[in-house]
Formats: structure tokens, sequence, C-alpha cells
């Protein structure tokens, strides 16, 4: 849980610090891309500490570079 | 928005703590055993190549970062989807160093401390620093890398008295090749990940030259590099060295001057810290700036920085499995992930650059001689 507690305390700090003044400026571009990423980290966070173990992508990248360049595993 | 300014000196400064980086705990070519030195000599020979083709990059398009000269040469689709590949490298490349940040400092002190709490807080030192501007972290950088000199030769000249010699024998003893496949990966990492300073470079003074940057940079964080391997290989003995996960560190707690002076590695974490701070706020600067580019500047990259540093936290916790496949990742198949974003994108670029260079004064003169 440690995780997720620690990205919901950034997020708080993100969302007063950053997206409110975003809000009040009217800038929606930047206020909605702040929030989409926002939403993907809460998300990854969430996944990785109640769902299940996340894969691990330099399995995937080691798989793709032994068959790209033909090397022994 | 407001361009920012850094200078000839402040470059080369990030640069060469970009390129000292992880490698100041990670070590480099440990593999090669004794013949660590000769590895990194062609290690420097191959990068002072490619470092030919980046600075060329930004010398025919002056003030313009990788972003920008990408769209200018492939078209609006075709550079977007190039510098796509480039953040995202970027972005990979960032958790990557948290994630060393981080095992390093389980390994060596907060064993018990969740991983996320110390990748976190890596991350926050990053954002911080982009969050006050390339400006301000030049400044910084060019404060603080004289101290991480200063400790690199204090560590080095201390353990003086343990270095034996004779560890840089047999030379060769295992033939050319694995010397010569510990080049290629020391190549990879830490010389060509240069790459990712391209988009800085834009913000490099009118009168700065790229090429001075670059084979200085070489010069100062190839020395650095140089010595810290040498300090691990001459204080622990090459079989020592190649089994230990971070030599370096290991090398400078033998120092024990009188029974007074000990205990001294923390200074192998303060190089660490900083020029890990440098190296990972570089890429978070390439990516924010990368994406923000994407976004046609309609967002400031200041205020990217917390978002996307976020999801490198995050991704640096999954990134690998253990410390071991750390360590097998960076030795043995990095080299080969990091090409085509390292080698291949420049040098097609280049290619390309040249080419529309030349068309571009032909065209010119043409013009000139029919007036």
């Amino acid at each position: 849980m440690t995780t997720l507690i620690m990205v919901i305390i950034i997020c708080v700090g993100m969302i007063i610090v950053d997206v409110i003044p975003l809000y009040k400026n009217q800038q929606w571009l930047s206020f909605f891309v702040y929030l989409g990423l926002l939403t993907v980290a809460i998300v990854v966070a969430i996944t990785m500490d109640v769902c299940f173990q996340m894969p691990c992508p330099a399995d995937w990248f080691k798989k793709i570079i032994i068959l790209i360049w033909g090397l022994e595993d | 928005m407001t361009k920012e300014v850094i200078s000839n000196k402040q470059a080369i400064v990030l640069l060469s703590g970009f390129i000292i980086g992880s490698t100041s705990i990670l070590g480099v070519g440990t593999n090669t055993k004794q013949d660590v030195w000769i590895t990194l000599l062609l290690a420097m020979a191959l990068a002072a190549v490619i470092y030919f083709v980046y600075a060329r990059i930004i010398a025919l398009y002056p003030g313009m970062n990788i972003y920008e000269i990408l769209d200018v040469l492939f078209g609006k689709v075709l550079g977007k989807i190039i510098s796509l590949c480039f953040i995202g490298y970027a972005f990979y490349l960032q958790s990557l160093i948290l994630r060393n940040f981080a095992e390093f400092i389980r390994a060596i002190s907060l064993s018990e401390t969740p991983m996320c709490v110390i990748a976190f807080c890596g991350m926050l030192l990053s954002f911080y620093a982009i969050r006050e501007g390339l400006e301000v972290f030049a400044r910084w950088a060019a404060m603080f890398f004289p101290i991480m000199v200063f400790f690199v030769l204090l560590t080095t000249s201390l353990t003086l008295p343990w270095s034996d010699l004779n560890n840089f024998k047999p030379i060769l003893f295992n033939g050319f090749k694995p010397v010569f496949e510990g080049a290629l990966s020391a190549f990879a990492f830490p010389f060509a990940e240069a790459v990712l300073f391209i988009p800085t470079m834009g913000s490099l003074q009118q009168k700065g030259n790229p090429y001075k940057v670059y084979y200085t940079s070489l010069l100062i964080g190839g020395t650095l590099v140089m010595l810290v391997s040498l300090r691990s290989l001459l204080v622990l003995g090459p079989e020592i060295a190649s089994l230990q996960y971070y030599s370096s560190y290991a090398a400078v707690q033998i120092i024990n001057l009188g029974n007074f002076l000990q205990r001294i590695e923390v200074s192998v974490s303060i190089v660490f810290l900083i020029s890990g701070l440098m190296k990972s706020s570089m890429c978070l600067y390439a990516s924010v700036k990368g994406i923000s580019h994407l976004l046609s500047y309609k967002m400031d990259y200041k205020t990217l920085a917390l978002p996307v540093n976020l999801l490198c936290g995050l991704l640096a916790l999954f990134v690998y499995k253990n410390a071991m496949q750390m360590f097998e990742w960076a030795e043995v198949y990095y080299k080969y992930f990091a090409f085509p974003f390292q080698v291949a994108l420049p040098i097609i670029t280049l290619i390309v650059a040249e080419f529309k260079v030349r068309a571009r004064t032909q065209n010119g003169n043409q013009a000139s001689s029919e007036e």
C-alpha cells in the first residue's frame, strides 16, 4: 500500500500546486493532459499495490532483442 | 516563452555529469577484468566518432532542439513519430536511473525502506531541478561539479596505498573479443547516452560550439569514469572487482589512514547523488521538452515535469525484477536495446540533414546567380 499512499500524497500536492492554477487560468489543454497523466499514474499505482504484479518491461525487451539479434538466452 | 540559454561551460559540466551518472557506482567494463582500461579507451574512441554525429546535427541547425530538427527534416508526421521514439528512450532511461538509485541506497543503507520511498525521493529531486528551469539547473551543476570531481580525486588518491599495479597483468589474457564486447557495452552505457543531451544543446548560447562541448565532456567524463574503474581494479583486483555489484563503493571502503580517516565511502554516494541527479534531470528534460513539442508548445515543459516524472518513478518500481536482472540488463542487453536510439537514428538524421542543407545551399546559389 506504500506506493499507492505516496502516489496519492504526491497527486494531492500536484492538484494544489498545478491543476487548480491551470483550471483558474482556463488552460484547458494543459489541464486535461495533466489530469490524464495523473489518472494513469493513479491507475498504475492501484494496479501495482492492490491487483496484480506488473509485467517487467526488461523481460519483453530481452525477448525482442534475442529475437532480432539472434542472441543466446 | 523566453528562450533559456546555457553557456559552453555549463553545457560541458552538465554533459560530463551526465556521462559519469550511474557509472560512478555501477562501474563499467568490469567483465573485462584487468583489461578494463583498454575497454574504456576503445569505448571513448567509438564515442568520439558518434559525438561528431551529434555535434554536427546541432551545428547544422543552431538554436533548434532535436525535436524541431526532426520536424524540419522528416516532416510533421514522421518527425513526430521519431520524436516519440526519443521521448520513449529518455523516459525509459530515467526510470532505469531511478531504479539504480533505489537499488543502491537499499543495498548500502536503507534495506528495510520500501523502494518506492527512495525512488520517489530521487524523482522529486529531478522534478524540482527541471521545474526551476534549465538555466537554474545548469548553474547548480556548475557549482556542484567541482565538489564531485574533488571527491573522485580524493578517494582515488587515498586508495593509492592499497593499489597493486600487478592487477593490470596479464594484459589481453582472454584475447581481444571480450574487450571489444565490453567496449561496446561501455560505449552504449554511458558514453552514447549523450544522445539525450541533444535537446539540451538547443539552448546553447549563439557563440557556443557543440563540438567543443561534446569532446571536452568526453575527455572530462571519460577520465573520471576511467579513474573510478581503475581504482576498483587496482584496489580489489580483477576477480573481486568483476564479482562485486558496487565495486567502486567496495574499493573506497578499504580506506583507513591511521585508524583516523575511515568509512569515507559515503563520498561515493555523494558523487552518485550529484551525477545521478544531473543525468536523471537531463533525461526528464529531454522527455518533457519532447512532449511539449508534440503538443506544439501549448503546454510548458515545466508544467509537464511532475506528472511525467511520477510515471517515471512508478515505472522504475517494476522495470526490473531485482538487482541481478538490473546488472544483467546493463551488461548484456542494454547495448542492443539502445543501438537504434544512440547510433541508427542520429546517423540517419545526419545524412538527411546534410542532403537538405546542401540542397538549400545549391538552391540559394542558383537563385543568386540568376539574379
